[in-house]
């Protein structure tokens, strides 16, 4: 029998929240892998493109 | 031609959606969109092991014991637009995911401090040569502007068709400063600044290049390899390129503040200094590609990683100096429980640390 089938109802397959997203649907688009640095925030806002905004 | 005899249909993924299996759950990546959602590894069977099969058979094939599950399937796949259905799926072929590269390099890095005393024509006429696209220059002082237009002067001619700066804050730096800089060389990307007084946030500019102040300093190599889903980059080029390559090594040449040549400059082995040796015999060496192979299904906890394919890899800091396909020590993500923890498991090791040498 196969195994289970979960549903996607549970938390386990939440979508990452938009500030968890934001760096993923942003403008990294390079053609050089992107370094990644660590920071005191390890979840940076990058929801605004500026400050006024 | 079609078939006289009609059959029902079947679901299809669009060829940019990718499902990748984890060891807890899987992710269908939307390699166009960039963008990817968890799911089930019970769906990701479904999409792979009974790809082509009609709704029924799949649920037949499960012995009717989660019919529900499977229609709840199909609906999520429907509504978020990963696919269609089809009567002809043979017509719709999968992605080529080859990755190629005309280029020697397409990535470096140039690190400088205040000590450093790179010859940037040289340095930026080599990686020309070499067909480098994408050049990120990580100053770990606050440069003046002058120093920061002697390092771009050298690019300005060339064929470069990226630079992203990480410079330590100058009083000089101010955003209207920075915002000029990237309107005379219109090769930069990115500017971050590290180490200013206040976060903050300038707007684009008008052709895209973003501008960024933090307050934490980058005052070394050691600040790179983090593994964080605010890292993951979602597109064909780095997806392809993870099936068979380093994410983030493959194609890449680093020359560290103190001009060694390193395939990163957070990698212990030099391959010469670049005042003595030349990137091309740099790169020349039997070894300085060695790295460039060792991808995410040869790393241990990785190849059961469901972000594998999206995420930046580091062979510098791993969670076990003599071996070079473990875990990057700065990733905080466990795919047995998919869950990450709050810092990374183990202090950083630097690969090889024990053995660097210069050749």
């Amino acid at each position: 029998m196969k195994k289970k089938m979960e549903r996607l109802s549970d938390e386990l397959f939440r979508p990452l929240t938009p500030a968890e997203q934001r760096r993923i649907a942003g403008a990294i688009t390079t053609t050089t892998a992107v370094t990644a640095y660590e920071t005191a925030n390890p979840n940076p806002d990058f929801a605004r493109d500026g400050d006024n905004e | 031609m079609r078939s006289d005899h009609a059959r029902e249909p079947v679901f299809q993924l669009f060829a940019c959606c990718l499902p990748v299996r984890g060891a807890r759950r899987s992710v269908l990546c939307d390699v166009q969109r960039q963008s990817f959602q968890f799911i089930p590894n019970g769906l990701y069977e479904i999409l792979t092991e009974h790809a082509g099969e009609t709704v029924a058979e799949i649920k037949a094939a499960y012995g009717h014991e989660y019919d529900e599950e499977i229609d709840e399937y199909f609906g999520f796949l429907l509504q978020n637009e990963f696919g269609f259905w089809c009567d002809a799926p043979e017509r719709f072929p999968p992605i080529d995911l080859t990755w190629e590269a005309p280029e020697r390099i397409t990535n470096a890095i140039l690190d400088v401090d205040a000590r450093s005393d790179h010859d940037y024509a040289r340095i930026l006429g080599e990686l020309d040569d070499l067909g480098c696209q994408a050049l990120e220059v990580r100053c770990f002082h606050g440069p003046s502007l002058a120093e920061l237009r002697t390092i771009l002067e050298a690019a300005r001619y060339g064929r470069l068709r990226s630079i992203d700066l990480l410079v330590g804050f100058h009083p000089e730096l101010t955003a209207e400063a920075l915002a000029r800089l990237a309107a005379e060389h219109q090769r930069i990307s990115s500017v971050a600044v590290h180490s200013a007084p206040e976060r903050h946030r300038p707007p684009p500019s008008s052709t895209g290049v973003t501008f960024e102040y933090r307050t934490e300093a980058v005052s070394s190599p050691s600040c790179c390899g983090k593994v964080h889903p605010g890292y993951f980059v979602v597109n064909l080029e780095t997806f392809a390129e993870a099936q068979r390559h380093n994410t983030c090594l493959n194609r890449k040449i680093s020359v560290d503040a103190r001009g060694e040549i390193r395939n990163c400059p957070s990698l212990p082995r030099s391959f010469g200094n670049a005042r003595e040796v030349s990137l091309h015999a740099a790169l020349a060496h039997r070894d300085f590609a060695a790295l460039w192979s060792i991808n995410k299904d040869q790393i241990e906890v990785c190849k059961d990683c469901e972000f594998r394919y999206l995420c930046t890899d580091c062979r510098a800091y791993i969670r076990d100096g003599r071996d070079l396909y473990s875990k990057p020590s700065k990733c905080a993500y466990d795919p047995y429980t998919a869950e990450w923890r709050s810092s990374a498991e183990r202090p950083a090791v630097l690969a090889g640390a024990t053995k660097g040498e210069s050749v």
